[in-house]
């Protein structure tokens, strides 16, 4: 564990200037420390960037607390993460942005934390990212995040029958475009 | 190869490719990133016009009043004997024997609650981001989730015994103790922990339900969740094949636990809780409860569910009605029910409550 760390449970005072504790929210740190990681990785998952998917996952999680109060309230608080990271990560103007942020705050500063992915998981990654935005979201929610149908349509905001259209279309053309064996999922 | 083989392949790569990611660390950077934000937004709008920076603040005040959690009156589920301090961010509780354990995730550390004193008697550093708690063989077990590890403690003297990690670089999210074994849970993926040598062998069979909800039943475990094409189920597996026994269609898909003679299921879209019969596997009762329940507990009499609303509730086992309900300012992850006591973790306050049923 790192010695200094935030373990405060209110929010920063507006106005709150010091220089040294950084204060969060008890509630959100506790969602935050839950969910960072799964979010990083559907990050890298949908941008492929290395630099840019902590950065794009930090953006996502800034915006989750800037509007705390009323996130916060919220029955689906991850689902909602999930849809800012998940399109700001498919945004190529927004990503694009973050992700020059992000290495020029990383220039020759830190060791980058995500390890590249072997030559056919990579292929994979690319062939995804190459999918219309909302089916390769579907897919990676799919795959990588383990969610069910039903959940991705709640991170989507979309039918449950949206989703399940976005994955076949989305499967049939990875199938295609990797020449693998397509089988339906039961 | 097929699709699907090659799609599982790209996440497992993706997990060990991010193992590195630590959200501890990163969580101080957020936190100026959130003040460096506030200070550019003002100097910004300095810059821009005084008339103009005021509208803005209006306009932001008033964006940051919202907050409008309406929250129907709390109940009659009792009164707080007791606000005991624990670890930050605490997220599960367990009640044995001689003491109450809470997990603490933002410290990576469990606390012993004496339950004679009210008061932690020791804090036991396990691995990072503990999510989970179960007891059995004599000890304590301890999700790490972003570890990737399961510590083991003993029970009676609350000493560190073990640290096991999870084979495949997987992050576990759920305990169960029962048919000569601790189980480990992450999604579809399963692992026996053997508790004579600490070794954790992968069960993964071809249930495909997916979830967190996992129980040992009459020497079955019974995993609840969700079906790759979003079918809740509840899939009855034969710990000593890792077989599928048999598995029914649900309403829910989320936590589930045993009690009263019936195995109890929480519904995450539908904000319900629902009584099934273990034997003839039927729904007896579907229960609203206008929360998404986060975890299930169960004594003699009651059910009690924890939500991360803040709410908790407790049902009836006999009647299925709600009989009380508990308001915590933060999220209330998880509760559980031993000494006399209802236990509920409140992370807005990072204490552990003490509630004497009403």
């Amino acid at each position: 564990m790192p010695a200094a760390r935030p373990t405060r449970n209110t929010a920063p005072a507006p106005g709150d200037g010091g220089s040294r504790a950084v204060r969060l929210p008890g509630p959100f740190e506790h969602f935050y420390l839950q969910e960072y990681p799964r979010v990083v990785k559907l990050v890298y998952a949908l941008s492929g960037s290395r630099a840019g998917a902590e950065d794009i996952a930090q953006e996502a999680f800034l915006r989750a607390y800037r509007d705390w109060d009323r996130v916060g309230s919220y029955a689906h608080q991850a689902a909602w993460v999930r849809r800012v990271a998940a399109n700001l990560a498919t945004s190529g103007l927004r990503r694009r942005l973050v992700e020059a942020r992000a290495l020029a705050r990383l220039a020759g500063r830190r060791e980058l934390a995500l390890e590249p992915l072997p030559a056919e998981q990579a292929d994979f990654g690319r062939a995804l990212r190459a999918l219309p935005r909302r089916q390769a979201q579907a897919v990676a929610l799919f795959y990588v995040e383990d969610l069910s149908v039903q959940q991705i349509a709640v991170v989507l905001g979309c039918a449950e029958g949206t989703v399940k259209a976005h994955l076949a279309k989305a499967r049939h053309t990875l199938a295609k475009r990797l020449q693998l064996d397509h089988e339906e999922e039961r | 190869m097929t699709l699907d083989a090659r799609a599982r392949a790209f996440a497992e790569g993706l997990q060990r490719s991010t193992i590195r990611v630590d959200p501890v660390a990163r969580l101080e950077e957020l936190g100026r990133r959130r003040r460096r934000r506030r200070v550019a937004r003002v100097a910004t709008a300095l810059a821009t016009a005084i008339a103009l920076a005021v509208v803005a603040w209006i306009g932001v005040r008033e964006a940051e009043r919202v907050a409008p959690i309406v929250n129907p009156p709390p109940g009659s589920l009792g009164r707080v004997v007791a606000t005991i301090p624990v670890g930050a961010s605490p997220v599960d509780v367990l009640v044995g024997q001689d003491a109450v354990w809470v997990a603490n995730a933002a410290q990576g550390t469990v606390s012993r609650v004496d339950p004679a004193a009210n008061t932690v008697t020791g804090t036991i550093q396990v691995g990072r981001n503990p999510v989970r708690l179960a007891a059995g063989f004599g000890s304590i077990w301890v999700a790490n989730e972003t570890s990737q590890t399961v510590s083991r403690i003993d029970a009676r003297t609350g000493q560190p015994q073990a640290t096991i990690p999870v084979t495949g670089h997987v992050a576990p999210e759920d305990l169960a103790v029962g048919a000569g074994a601790v189980w480990v849970r992450r999604h579809v993926r399963l692992w026996r922990l053997d508790p004579a040598t600490n070794t954790m062998a992968d069960e993964t069979g071809d249930w495909e339900v997916g979830g967190a909800g996992t129980a040992v039943v009459d020497r079955l475990l019974w995993l609840s969740g969700n079906t790759f094409s979003g079918v809740g189920q509840i899939v009855r597996v034969d710990p000593a094949t890792s077989r599928v026994v048999d598995r029914f269609t649900t309403a829910g898909s989320g936590a589930l636990v045993v009690g009263g003679g019936s195995v109890w299921q929480a519904g995450i879209t539908t904000q319900s809780i629902y009584r099934y019969d273990p034997s003839s596997k039927r729904l007896l009762a579907q229960i609203p409860v206008g929360v998404v329940a986060k975890h299930l507990t169960a004594d003699a009499e009651s059910l009690w569910v924890s939500s991360d609303s803040g709410r908790v509730i407790r049902i009836d086992l006999a009647t299925n009605q709600v009989i009380g309900t508990f308001q915590v300012d933060g999220r209330a992850p998880a509760v559980a029910v031993g000494h006399g006591s209802v236990w509920i973790v409140d992370t807005a306050h990072a204490a552990l409550l003490r509630v004497r049923p009403g």
